[in-house]
């Protein structure tokens, strides 16, 4: 796993694979709809959750957590870059499956809510999960202002 | 394709259950798979089960009847406030009727990032046999 140069989400890769994903994970996306709010309403054309990746995102004290579903991938399989508090999950793999292989790319872009120090970030698949975890930039965090 | 044939999905066991569960109720999530026969007739079962391990899948066979589940880690914790919420929330439940002989025996199993192979060999009175005329 590596930080590399950020593309815009909506090239090359992005797009043209939504079919592919929405097979490979037709009931997380179904039950998301289900749920209905963000994620439903979030389910419309050009919207990045369109490919089919779907995240969830929690802050916490200094940091952010982001998870997304990734079955049958592994850490070679994917490549995380955050540029501007824009933080981007995108690869490509084959499925083989018996003789049949097929060739399989995705991406998927959030937008961060605050700041992030970029030399802070860490990455790790974990069973088909893809966690990371951001910490915040030390501005950005909540600071305790001594009175005297 | 033999795989809609050979298995069939237990669609109103699993909403009789679902319908008959105690007060707490737990989610259930019913994961994507495939099926694939082998060439000497035994059949190969793919589950993707994102965020279940090795510990966390149970796997059983009555008569017909083969069931699966997978628990998932919780992977937040109770103080994080969630900004986007995308991913379901429970665990896995498939429930397969299969319309072959399998040798309960000899299924194996094992999850790999996320995804459950099961191999399914056809008992043996189940194969295709050839009968030599005398």
């Amino acid at each position: 796993m590596k930080l590399v140069r950020y593309e815009h989400p909506e090239s090359a890769l992005a797009n043209g694979f939504d079919n592919w994903f929405r097979r490979m994970f037709g009931d997380f996306g179904s039950f998301a709809n289900l749920g209905g709010g963000l994620a439903g309403a979030m389910n419309t054309n050009s919207d990045p959750s369109d490919v089919g990746l779907h995240a969830d995102l929690f802050e916490a004290d200094g940091a952010y957590h982001a998870s997304f579903a990734l079955p049958g991938l592994t850490k070679d399989d994917v490549k995380v870059e955050l540029v501007n508090s824009v933080l981007t999950v995108s690869g490509e793999f084959s499925d083989t499956h018996g003789e049949s292989e097929r060739k399989m790319a995705f991406s998927r872009s959030l937008a961060l809510p605050d700041g992030v120090d970029p030399g802070k970030i860490s990455a790790e698949m974990r069973n088909g999960m893809l966690h990371i975890t951001m910490s915040k930039t030390e501005e950005r965090k909540p600071l305790a202002i001594d009175v005297k | 394709m033999s795989e809609e044939l050979a298995i069939k999905k237990n669609e109103n066991n699993e909403i009789a259950k679902r319908g008959a569960g105690p007060a707490r109720q737990q989610r259930w999530l019913r994961p994507r798979y495939d099926v694939r026969q082998l060439d000497g007739g035994d059949y190969v079962l793919r589950v993707w089960m994102p965020g279940v391990d090795k510990g966390g899948a149970s796997i059983s066979l009555d008569n017909n009847t083969l069931s699966i589940t997978g628990s998932r880690e919780r992977y937040w914790d109770e103080g994080w406030s969630p900004v986007l919420r995308e991913l379901p929330e429970g665990d896995y439940r498939l429930s397969l009727t299969l319309n072959m002989r399998v040798d309960g025996d000899r299924i194996r199993a094992h999850v790999e990032n996320g995804i459950l192979t099961l191999d399914l060999p056809l008992a043996e009175e189940a194969k295709p046999r050839e009968i030599a005329i005398h």
